[in-house]
Order: C-alpha cells, then structure tokens, then sequence
C-alpha cells in the first residue's frame, strides 16, 4: 500500500461529499471517484481498485441502509482489499456489530458529525486502511450508559471502563496505553481483569475482540 | 262444552294455511247447488208462490258463498267455514213450517235454526275460533245448551207416529216447547245484545275490525228471537199480529239475511285492511325513521292512543322512554299485569330492542302485531345503528380535533427550538466569528466556533429525533425501540420480535407509543426499578406493550396519552393504559400493519 490512499466518496449530499474530500485531499489522499448511491458507488470500486470508500448508510433510493449492502457487496467482491468506512447520520449498534462480524478487518463506523474534527475523521481512515476497526465512541457510550438492573458492568473500576470503552472503539493495547498514559503492560493487566470481572472469553485476535466487546454491552 | 282459554288464530300470513282447494270448492258449490234443489224438492216448495222457495235458495247459497269467498281470502279465520256451515243448517230449517208426521219434518222441526246458532258462536268469537270474553263465553254455551235441549224436547216428544215414545200429555209437551222456544229466543236476544257490548267496549282499531260481524250478528241475533213470536203469541203473552204485519217483517227478515253473510264476508276482508294500515305506518315511518315517529304511526295503524314503545339502552341496560327516563323492570313487571294493556317483546338474535305496549285488543291481532314487531324492529335498530355512529362520529371529530391541535402545539414548539436556541446561537457564532476577523485570537476563535457548530449539530439531531428519529428509518421499528429503551434513565429490558412489517406510519405511530410511555415512565415512574418493553407483529398488526412498576395511575387522558390513543384510533388501531398486574402501569397498543 502506498502513502497515497486512494478513496471513493459516496455520499449523496453535495456539500458533505465535496467537505469529505477537501478534508482528504488536505491529508495527502487522492479521491478518484464521488458517487451519489450504491450503484456507482460500486462501479467505481470496480474501476478505480481504491483503498478506502468512505460510504454513507442512507443514499438514494431507498434512503435506509442502501451502504450497509453496498459494503457487503465490495466486501464479497474484493475481500479486505478494499477498506470500508460508513457515515451515519445515526449510530446503530446492531448496524456496528453486523458491519464487524460480516466484513471483519478493515472496517469502520462513525457519525458524520466526525467529519467536522479533520483529525479523529483522518485518523479514522487511516486505520481501516490498516485493516483496523473503527467504531464511532458514541455507540460505545451508548451501550456503557444503557441503564440496566443488576449491571454487571457496576463490578468494573473506572480506569477499567475506560480501557473497556476504548477497545470497544477499536482501539489496540498500544493506542490504549497512550491514550490513557499507562504501560502496555499495565493495559493488558486491565483487560484481563475485565475480561475475567465480565467472564468473557478472552478474544483471539484484536478483531474478534471488539465484536466480543460490543456484543457484550449490546446483549447486556 | 269447549275450552275456556281464548284462542288466538294461527298465523294470518300469506301461505302459512292454504284456502279451500279448487276441488273443495266444487264440491261445496255442487253439493249447496243440490242439497238446496232437493231440499226444495222434498219440501214442495215449489207448489208455494215462487219467492218463498227463492228467498229460501238465494239466503242458502249466499251463506255458503260468502262463507268459501271469506275462507278463500283469509285461510287461517274461523269465519268463512262457520259461514258455509251455517249455509247449510239454513236448508234445514226448510222443513220447519208445519208437522205433517213425516221423517223429514219431524228432523226439522228438531234442527231448525240451528244457522242461528252457528252465526251467534261466529260473531261471539270472531276474529278467534272461541270467544275470549267471558259474558260471550256464557252466553254462547247457554244458547247451545238451550238449542240442544229445544231438539232434544221436540223430536223426543213430537216423534211421527211409529216411534212415538209418550212422556207426557201432549199439551203439556207443547207447553213445555213453547217454553224452550221462549227462553231460546231470549237467549238469542242477550246474545244480541253481549255482542253490542263488546262491541261498545271495544276501542281503536278493535272496535274498528269486530263492528261489522259483531253488528252482522246482532241483527242476526234479532231475527232468532224474533223466531218465538210464535210461541210468546200462543203462551198469551204476546198480540196475535195479523198477516199484515207478519209477511213485512218477514221480508224485512229475509233482507236482514241477505245483508248478514255479505257484512260478515266484508268484516273478514276487511281484516287485511289493518294490514294496510300498517303499510301506511311503514309509509310513514319510512320518512323519518325515529322512534317517536314510530310510535304516532304504529297509535295511528293499530288505533291505539295511549301505545308506547320502549327502547333498549345498552349503556344503561334498561328499556326507557324514546328521550327519556328508564323505565324501572318493576314498573315494567306492573305494566305487564295491567289489565287490558299488554307488553310486547321485540328482540334480535335473543338480545333486547324494545318493548309495545298495547291494549290487549291489538295484541290479540297476531297479523297486526306481527307486523308492528316487525316495523318496531326494523327502526330500533336503524335507531341504535344512527346513535352507534353519531357516537363514533363525535369521537372522530374530537380526535381529529385533538390531532390537529397536537400538530399545532409541535409546529410551535418546532418553531421556538429553532428560533430561541438554534438561531440564536448561530448569530452568535456568526458575530463572535466576524468579531475575530483579522485579530491575533483567530485560530483560538475558530476552534471554539467549530466546537460550538458541533454542539448545534447535537441540538440539531435531539429536535430530529423528536420529529421523526433517523433510527426508525435506517435500522427499522425495533432498533428505534432499542435506542429509545437504551434513552431510558429507568433500566429498561427490551423483547423484541418483529419481521419489519408495517407502513411506515404504523411503525412511527408503534415507535411513539413506546417513546411515550417511556418519557412518562421517566416522568412519572421515576422510583420504577424497570420497564420492560414488548414489541411483535404478526395477524396484520404491530402490538407493542410497555409495563413499569412504579406508582402506576396514570391518567389515559393526559396530554401525552391522550395523543397517543388519536394516534393509534387514526390508524384503527387499538389502545389501552391500564394498571400492570402487581403494581405499575401498562400502556398496550395494537396498530394495522396496512
């Protein structure tokens, strides 16, 4: 993969596709197609091979969850090869956990209000053009705010939902410990007691982990 | 020597008794036609002058006419038959005048005028095979019991010759039938005058059906005691009246016979006329079906002034007064023991329309009454059906109403979000931001300017979600519920089966329900520990239910709830606030998916 990522646009409004793509551009990136619905969203992905295609949930026709099929399709067809990030107006958990346990690595999810803070929205798709996964914080607040009888969640200390909410995000051990200043060590001792406090299985890989962390809170 | 209980005639309607077949009626011509021919034969009339065997004839056969006339057009009356029977009997009085020693005179001498008899039984009765009344019942068992001693007496002690049996001397004997004709001949006399009675007892459309066969019979009545002149000259009490007055009355009487059978026909035809009567009520009220309509005409067909009709009201479960007050079921018990009046029960299917209340005259006119049933069915419950949806109708309209208001009240508050808050604040962003302009405090200025366009962007969702949430539209009804549960301050469980059926104003009307009930679970549940929320669709609707044990008695005509029943009503569909079993309230809504 080169420094240049190469993205498809789609998004049917005017002005958030041309902010989108004059935020990438100011990144370095080159956008090779902006598309406006699913169909040519697809062509394009055919045609241009690009990295990343940031896409948005709701396009024409139908306006409901045109890019979330839209994702399966580039999925089925060119595997993690291409990076998928969707936008969306409103943040869906079960649209979250369909998107990591369909498509796996290299896929994101976020609210478009992101968009306006270039740097969380660059650093987003940096990260699934990594084959990482990004899941907006708002989701994660969310499911960890969900008022519940007998919270499980209430036996974690609050350093420990911390660490919780930012694997959540999809974040790795290593983000973590810089982001909360804490040792890689001490982060994977904070896991593993999660883990053991909310007795789940300890995830094989950082990708499994996430869906193992949102189903969690989702099923909670 | 019959039974007592009055007998009402079986059913009048058309086709439910056959007339008299064409062969019977044949039969019945022919054998008039013959037994009055020979009759005449027998008797020798024809050696008399002319107009004695014709009056004879012409009386006989137009009894018998008359008579199968009547029996034709009205199948289930008495009368006709009683009249063809009395048509025959007349023959026999043929023989009546003078005892010649023979066989055929000697038996009529003993069953003379015995169509006198039968035409007294047809107008005591009439329009029932018995009469009902007792002083008819009395009077008409003591003629029949005097005619059948008049025989018994006559033909026991004025027997021809070769089986004469002698009881006793013959003056005394004669006596003795001079005497029975005396008292039969009163008898008939107050039997005249019971049917007067009745008659003047009678009101309305009663009075109206007997006049003609109760005036027929009277007159009747007159000429059978008229018949013991005879005997009352003889016994001395009585002038000898000459030839000259004799032979006028006679005649008089024979025009008396003539007019009887064809009043009675008349009497009986008119029977149907009271049917007509009740097509000119249906006429009517046909006009305005109300019940008070109902009831003026149903006075004026059954001519009863003092009718009334009751109606069933469900709410209250009584029958009242058309407007008015309900009538108590004792005073309803006291009604129908009333002598004289009789109530009527008009029902549907087993349930309750209504009550007549009639005079007994009318009720003993099952045709008539059959249809006044009838026609009192019919506009009662067009009456319930016209109330049942003036009722719905107001519903509607307040609902409509309501929802106009409630879109009213949502506009405005729209309108004040975005002009108090969002406004606002942009102007102000605006103004800090030109403020800023060409200042060293630029980059500061513009990271705060975007964090606040941010902030706005949230408010802007909240009043979004509030108009119609983004959710339901990209993920569906149940993620909708879930985000609202996952809202809720008061822990919220959440079970969820739905197939994502349902037009897009029923999946917003269900989600709303359930967004409601959680904002007034907040509100006023607050110490709930849970809420617990259901959502399934199947069977052509959405039902959701959501239950919290808090306080629970919440009001269903509160501002919020009361939205949500139009709603739902707007939909057909079904909604209910209730108390949730141990404690809490459960708000249940069902919504057609179409």
């Amino acid at each position: 993969m080169s420094d240049v990522l190469r993205i498809v646009v789609a998004d049917d409004a005017v002005l958030l596709r041309a902010g989108i793509t004059r935020i990438l551009e100011a990144a370095g990136w080159a956008v090779t197609a902006e598309v406006d619905n699913a169909d040519d969203l697809l062509a394009a992905v055919r045609r241009d091979r690009p990295d990343v295609a940031i896409v948005d949930i709701r396009m024409p026709p139908g306006h409901s969850d045109e890019g979330i099929r839209a994702t399966h399709a580039i999925r089925e067809e060119f595997g993690e090869a291409v990076a998928v990030l969707v936008l969306s107006q409103y943040l869906e958990p079960d649209f979250a956990m369909r998107l990591l346990d369909e498509s796996g690595r290299g896929v994101g999810y976020l609210l478009k209000d992101r968009i306006a803070d270039a740097a969380t929205f660059t650093d987003a798709v940096r990260r699934v053009a990594a084959g990482g996964q990004v899941i907006d914080p708002g989701i994660v607040l969310r499911l960890l705010n969900r008022r519940r009888r007998e919270d499980p969640l209430d036996a974690l200390t609050e350093r420990e939902r911390e660490v919780l909410a930012l694997m959540a995000e999809g974040r790795s051990n290593q983000t973590i410990a810089d982001t909360l200043f804490l040792a890689p060590k001490t982060v994977e001792a904070y896991i593993s007691s999660i883990f053991s406090k909310l007795a789940l299985e300890p995830a094989a890989t950082d990708h499994r982990r996430v869906l193992a962390v949102l189903a969690y809170l989702q099923a909670r | 020597m019959h039974a007592a209980a009055p007998s009402i005639p079986a059913s009048g309607r058309p086709g439910a008794a056959a007339g008299p077949s064409r062969a019977t009626t044949i039969a019945m011509v022919a054998a008039a036609v013959v037994l009055g021919l020979v009759v005449e034969y027998i008797a020798d009339s024809w050696t008399q002058p002319a107009y004695i065997p014709i009056a004879d004839l012409g009386i006989g056969w137009l009894m018998i006419g008359c008579g199968l006339v009547a029996a034709w057009a009205r199948p289930a009356q008495p009368a006709g038959w009683r009249l063809v029977l009395a048509g025959f009997l007349w023959f026999v009085g043929t023989f009546m005048g003078g005892m010649d020693g023979t066989i055929e005179r000697w038996f009529g001498f003993g069953f003379g005028g015995y169509h006198d008899l039968v035409l007294a039984w047809l107008a005591l009765a009439f329009p029932d095979r018995w009469p009902a009344w007792r002083p008819s019942r009395v009077i008409l068992a003591v003629a029949a019991a005097l005619y059948m001693a008049q025989t018994i007496a006559r033909l026991v002690m004025f027997a021809p010759e070769t089986f004469q049996v002698t009881l006793v001397d013959p003056d005394t004997a004669v006596t003795i039938v001079l005497w029975l004709d005396v008292i039969r001949g009163g008898a008939m006399a107050v039997a005249g005058i019971v049917m007067l009675v009745r008659l003047a007892r009678a009101q309305g459309s009663e009075r109206r059906m007997l006049a003609p066969v109760l005036l027929a019979g009277a007159v009747s009545m007159v000429s059978a005691a008229f018949t013991a002149r005879y005997a009352l000259t003889v016994l001395g009490f009585f002038p000898d009246l000459g030839d000259e007055t004799v032979v006028p009355l006679q005649w008089a009487f024979n025009v008396i016979r003539v007019v009887v059978p064809l009043t009675i026909l008349y009497g009986v035809l008119r029977l149907r006329g009271a049917r007509s009567a009740m097509a000119g009520a249906v006429a009517d009220v046909g006009n305005a079906p109300t019940l008070s309509a109902l009831r003026d005409a149903l006075a004026t067909a059954l001519g009863d002034r003092e009718l009334q009709i009751l109606a069933w009201d469900h709410g209250i479960g009584a029958f009242r007064v058309p407007d008015g007050p309900a009538v108590p079921a004792d005073e309803l018990d006291h009604l129908e023991q009333e002598p004289g009046r009789r109530v009527v029960h008009v029902d549907s299917g087993g349930d309750p329309l209504a009550v007549i209340v009639v005079t007994r005259a009318v009720a003993e006119d099952p045709e008539l009454l059959q249809a006044g049933v009838s026609l009192t069915r019919l506009v009662v419950r067009n009456e319930q059906q016209a109330a049942r949806i003036q009722d719905q109708l107001v519903d509607v309209r307040a609902s409509r109403a309501r929802i106009v208001e409630a879109a009213d009240v949502e506009r405005r508050r729209i309108e004040r979000d975005l002009h108090d808050g969002l406004q606002q604040r942009m102007v102000a962003l605006a103004m800090q931001l030109r403020a800023a302009e060409g200042t060293a405090d630029r980059d500061q200025a513009l990271r705060s300017g975007s964090a606040e366009i941010l902030a706005i962007l949230e408010d802007v969702r909240e009043l979004a979600r509030g108009i119609h949430p983004a959710v339901l539209t990209e993920a569906g009804l149940g993620a909708a519920i879930r985000a609202a549960a996952d809202r809720s301050p008061v822990p919220a469980e959440v079970d969820v089966r739905l197939t994502g059926e349902g037009s897009p104003a029923a999946q917003a009307t269900a989600y709303y329900v359930v967004s409601e009930a959680l904002a007034n679970v907040a509100k006023h549940a607050a110490a709930a520990s849970g809420v617990w929320i259901e959502a399934e669709d199947g069977e052509g609707r959405i039902r959701v239910v959501v239950e919290d044990d808090g306080p629970g008695g919440a009001d269903a005509t509160g501002h919020g709830l009361a939205g949500l029943a139009d709603r739902v009503a707007a939909l057909d569909g079904r909604f209910s606030v209730g108390a949730r079993r141990g404690g809490g309230t459960r708000v249940v809504a069902e919504v057609p998916v179409a």
